[in-house]
């Protein structure tokens, strides 16, 4: 036995020095950037670039504007995928088709798309001309808070197939007998749904969430191909102020931010593991 | 004595210098003509090798001929005015309609120089046109280089013309060299083809191919021809080389390389070692057995510019030039000097470039490669890496990237160089303690630039204003605007812009002008967190700005599809106002004199960009770069450094004012005694006539013959005080933010689809995200 496990080093090794080499000395040898002035003599500053950052007021901005688009988005998008995915499993003929289809956002590349969706949510475009037909107010969708309203749609519209994917093939490992049985009982769709079908996929779903969540803080590419590299305030980002402090060459706020950013996600992340894992105790 | 030796420093550097600049034993700057204050004394129409001779063809006021002899080292200088004369004269007595001759291609053919001299002939039904030519070869006789037929066969001449509107002419031909006992030559056909030509020497027969976006052409292997071509596929292009067979008309792809900001070019084929040779990014470069993917630095190399032939010499140095140099430079990498600095000119300073020769010719021990084409990448990256690639580095003061790397210390200190302290202690204040930080000296400004609105003293006067009329604020002009119709009417013959300028033109041109007045206003305060342009004054001033009745000034609107054509000139009247004024030190005369304006009450300003040169910290070699910068320093254009020191007050002549003065005092002289000697009253009256106008034109040259005037000093010495160097430029900053809805904005405002208040507003609001977000 303890000879396997030592056998198990030298296969081990490659992959772990590629860990190694590119994660555990970039984010160590990240962190000895956020402490540093940034300078010729590259001074030790402890923590003052920590408190810079936190109190300055885009950083914040962007911050928020990233928690709360995240919020939207991650559970928009987990449980339109989901009914999706439940959909889809229904449709028998040309199913594979359709899972394929929803797919397909995901693999185009956002700045493609992009000069589609400015001319549908353009003042004089597709959008507002059925606002008008419907006799309400057209509405300057590219501008001001109105502009999260593009953004968040282009989100889900790209990342909805990816989910499908995996919610359907956590579906497809449901035993086919158990929604017999049910059906027998006079079990209704809602409660298949949520009686058998959530319980059994609750790590896929899960594993979803963190995904759609992790997307969504990185929201970034839409805004700033609509907006630039200074969107209005309701649509700035924190990916929108790392990326300004890397192009000002701050690279030392741009670490610090990151850091930040990480800790809070690691924080975030770990209640939702604590959560699923109750989640799961008491629910299997 | 003072005026003695700066003219004789002048001369010594604008006139073509011939120095023995050396990057490994036996390098040689054969001939360099440089271009300070940017007036160009000569250009290099060709350098040749012939024996062990080389022969340089000058054009510049006066045709020359340099031969530099490398067994000895020593080099004579040719006049070639009589040869080329004397053709002309041969051609207009041949041409009963009159006629002249044009060398069309130098080369060197069994160590004999020779031209291919174009015959022309005018006609006023047709035109210009070339009616032949003939292969002359050059001799040197005393002090003279003569063109004289050649016993070389007359070539097939019809392939060199072209037609062009019924006129002909002998095609331009970009480059051209022998192999074996043919004559290669590129050019363009009419539809603006490449076309390759071939000469046999011996019996005169051409040959012509065709081929497309042709870069440069020299010879290969097994009487193939190497060309390149430029790829622009792909983020960067790439050059493609590939021999090209004549006898098949085939072409074979040796390789693709990326460009990465900068092409080879100068290429020369060695059969001896199957190497070839190329220029790119200061550097002379080798690939062995003409294998372009491990290519190898063999020298450095100044050149800059696509030149002539290459050509090798026995003992295996290159025979490279272009316009402006011819050098000698040694293949063999073992001889290199130890110690190369790096240069990074990416804003294409003279002084950077200049001072190569001045320093390689004082320092022997170290050689210095210019890269002028390459790509900038982040120089902090470069820093945080402890990179020593590049020894010198220069920006723009304004830049973001400067203002970075001079905050976080990232500039080697030059207070070793007690030279370059004593220059800047000689600075205005402003700029002095720009370039110092703790005590160190850490950039060396090295050009100067900036502009404003202008004004005609003369036009001005004319409508009866005087200098106290002279608007000192914005407010103040668009009052005087609002004035001039009826001034413009009452005087006749003034108007306010010249005619090609549109409405819209001039709303955009004062707007830019009020924002960067503007934003000398803003600098002055220091205090950035108070940085807002949506402020009452602008908000006043832009009111003001979109108020101004252009009809009323007489100023045309922008017509849909305006072409160039539609434009009515006007040199009659006299224009009042000008966009662009130099507000630095101008090194030519103008008429219009720099309006210095304020925007509020806060006192006139204006401001001017300087490029600064700075040493990596991480140099190995920061007191050759120091050394280097001293150089630099020599170099750097009198206007320049006229702006930054108000201790630089001497007037400058034009480096050719002695000469072109000798000349006209010699023609009066001949028209005095040619009028003395005149009998017929009509002879008299001619005679006088022509030498009223020389004593005119000796007048004027006194008074307007100035490189830098006395007049242009003493202007500039007067708004001095209220110039500042741009050291934060909210333009530069949103440019390099990369946001690129920052220019649809502009656009809209361009295209006058929003208001100036409009613009305000949008880009005030990215701006204070910027403030808040800080550095």
């Amino acid at each position: 036995m303890y000879r396997k496990k030592r056998s198990v080093l030298p296969f081990l090794l490659p992959g772990l020095a590629g860990i190694l080499l590119f994660y555990i000395i970039p984010f160590f040898g990240g962190i000895w950037y956020s402490v540093t002035d940034g300078s010729f003599k590259n001074n030790f500053v402890g923590i003052n670039n920590y408190v810079s950052v936190w109190n300055n007021s885009m950083f914040q901005l962007g911050l928020r504007n990233t928690f709360e688009l995240s919020l939207i988005c991650s559970p928009l998008l987990w449980f339109l995928s989901f009914l999706f995915a439940l959909l889809l499993s229904r449709i028998r003929p040309a199913g594979a088709f359709f899972r394929s289809s929803v797919l397909m956002p995901y693999l185009m590349p956002s700045s493609a798309v992009l000069i589609v969706w400015l001319l549908w949510f353009d003042f004089g475009g597709p959008v507002n001309h059925l606002l008008s037909a419907l006799g309400m107010e057209r509405v300057s969708w590219l501008r001001g808070s109105e502009l999260r309203f593009p953004v968040v749609l282009m989100f889900l519209w790209k990342n909805l197939g990816f989910c499908v994917v995996i919610f359907t093939a956590a579906l497809q490992s449901i035993p086919e007998a158990l929604y017999e049985y049910a059906t027998l009982e006079g079990a209704s769709f809602t409660k298949q749904a949520f009686h058998i079908t959530l319980p059994l996929i609750v790590p896929s779903a899960f594993l979803v969430l963190i995904l759609t969540w992790i997307n969504a803080f990185k929201i970034f590419k839409e805004v700033y191909f609509i907006g630039g590299a200074y969107p209005d305030e309701p649509v700035y980002t924190l990916q929108n102020y790392m990326n300004n402090m890397y192009g000002k060459l701050n690279y030392q706020n741009v670490t610090t931010a990151a850091y930040i950013f990480a800790l809070m996600v690691f924080a975030l992340f770990s209640v939702l593991f604590f959560l699923q894992r109750r989640a799961q105790r008491g629910l299997v | 004595m003072k005026k003695i030796l700066a003219l004789v420093l002048v001369l010594m550097l604008t006139l073509g210098l011939s120095i023995g600049a050396q990057a490994a034993p036996g390098d040689v700057t054969v001939w360099y003509g440089s271009n300070n204050d940017g007036y160009q004394m000569g250009y290099l129409q060709t350098a040749l090798l012939a024996g062990n001779r080389i022969w340089c063809v000058i054009q510049g006021s006066k045709n020359e001929l340099m031969v530099y002899d490398r067994d000895s080292g020593e080099q004579k200088t040719y006049n070639m005015e009589e040869t080329l004369a004397r053709l002309d004269a041969e051609r207009e007595g041949a041409d009963s309609e009159g006629g002249w001759t044009e060398v069309s291609v130098w080369f060197a053919w069994q160590d004999r120089v020779c031209a291919i001299v174009s015959f022309y002939s005018s006609n006023e039904e047709e035109g210009q046109s070339a009616v032949g030519g003939a292969v002359y070869e050059l001799t040197l006789e005393g002090n003279s280089a003569i063109l004289k037929e050649s016993s070389i066969p007359a070539l097939d001449w019809e392939c060199m013309l072209e037609q062009n509107d019924g006129w002909v002419n002998s095609r331009y031909i970009r480059s051209s060299f022998c192999m074996g006992d043919q004559l290669w030559t590129l050019s363009y056909d009419d539809s603006g083809n490449d076309v390759i030509n071939s000469f046999d020497l011996t019996d005169g027969h051409s040959e012509e191919h065709f081929l497309q976006n042709l870069n440069s052409m020299a010879a290969g292997p097994d009487g193939k021809l190497l060309v390149t071509q430029y790829n622009w596929e792909g983020e960067e292009g790439s050059t493609i080389f590939s021999l090209f067979d004549p006898s098949s008309e085939s072409m074979e792809v040796l390789a693709n390389r990326p460009m990465t900001g900068a092409s080879p070019q100068n290429l020369y084929y060695h059969a001896g070692n199957n190497n070839l040779y190329f220029t790119e990014s200061g550097e002379l470069w080798a690939a062995e057995n003409l294998d372009l993917e491990h290519v190898t630095s063999v020298n450095d190399c100044p050149l800059a510019w696509e030149g002539g032939a290459v050509q090798m010499t026995e003992d295996g140095y290159l025979l490279l030039h272009d316009s402006q140099t011819a050098v000698l430079r040694s293949t063999d990498p073992s001889l290199r000097k130890e110690v190369s600095l790096h240069v990074n000119d990416f804003n294409y300073v003279n002084a950077l470039d200049s001072a190569y020769y001045a320093f390689t010719a004082k320092t022997g021990d170290v050689s210095v490669v210019i890269d002028r084409n390459g790509t900038q990448g982040s120089i902090l990256n470069a820093m945080m890496n402890h990179d020593d690639t590049v020894d010198i580095y220069c920006l723009d003061m304004a830049s973001s990237q400067f203002s970075v790397l001079y905050q976080r210390g990232y500039m080697a200190s030059m207070n070793g160089s007690e030279k370059l302290n004593a220059v800047v202690d000689s600075f205005y204040p402003s700029l002095a303690s720009a370039v110092r930080t703790d005590g160190q000296l850490v950039a060396l400004p090295i050009y100067a630039s900036g502009d404003a609105l202008g004004i005609s003293m003369k036009t001005f006067a004319k409508l009866g204003y005087t200098e106290a009329d002279l608007p000192t604020t914005w407010d103040g002009f668009f009052d005087l605007l609002a004035e001039l119709p009826a001034k413009m009417e009452s005087v006749g013959g003034v108007i306010p812009f010249n005619t090609w300028f549109t409405a819209q033109d001039i709303r955009v041109n004062l707007f830019n002008s009020i924002l960067t007045c503007y934003q000398n206003y803003l600098n002055a305060r220091e205090d950035r967190s108070s940085y807002a342009f949506n402020t009452p004054i602008t908000q006043h001033l832009l009111e003001r700005l979109e108020a101004v009745d252009y009809a009323a000034l007489g100023i045309r609107e922008r017509s849909e599809g305006e072409e160039e054509d539609g434009i009515v000139y006007n040199w009659e009247d006299a224009v009042l106002f000008e966009f662009n004024t130099p507000l630095t030190m101008g090194n030519y005369n103008s008429e219009f004199s720099p309006m210095l304006m304020a925007v509020a009450d806060e006192g006139v300003s204006g401001s001017y960009h300087v490029t600064a040169a700075f040493i990596n910290p991480y140099s190995s070699h920061v007191n050759e770069a120091v050394a280097y910068l001293e150089s630099v320093w020599d170099c750097v254009d009198k206007a320049s450094a006229y702006t930054f020191s108000p201790e630089n007050n001497e007037p400058i002549r034009y480096p050719d004012y002695e000469q072109m003065r000798s000349d006209v005092e010699s023609n009066l002289q001949q028209a005095r005694t040619a009028l003395a000697e005149a009998v017929e009253e009509e002879e008299k009256r001619n005679w006088q006539e022509t030498v009223n106008s020389l004593e005119e034109n000796l007048k004027e040259m006194e008074t307007g013959y100035w490189s830098i005037s006395p007049q242009a000093i003493a202007s500039y010495q007067a708004r001095a005080p209220y110039l500042k160097p741009m050291f934060y430029d909210f333009t530069s900053m949103m440019t390099e933010s990369g946001d690129y809805s920052f220019y649809d904005v502009l656009m809209r405002f361009y295209q006058g689809e929003c208001t100036s208040l409009e613009l305000l507003e949008q880009l005030d609001e990215k701006y204070q995200m910027m403030i808040r977000e800080g550095n």
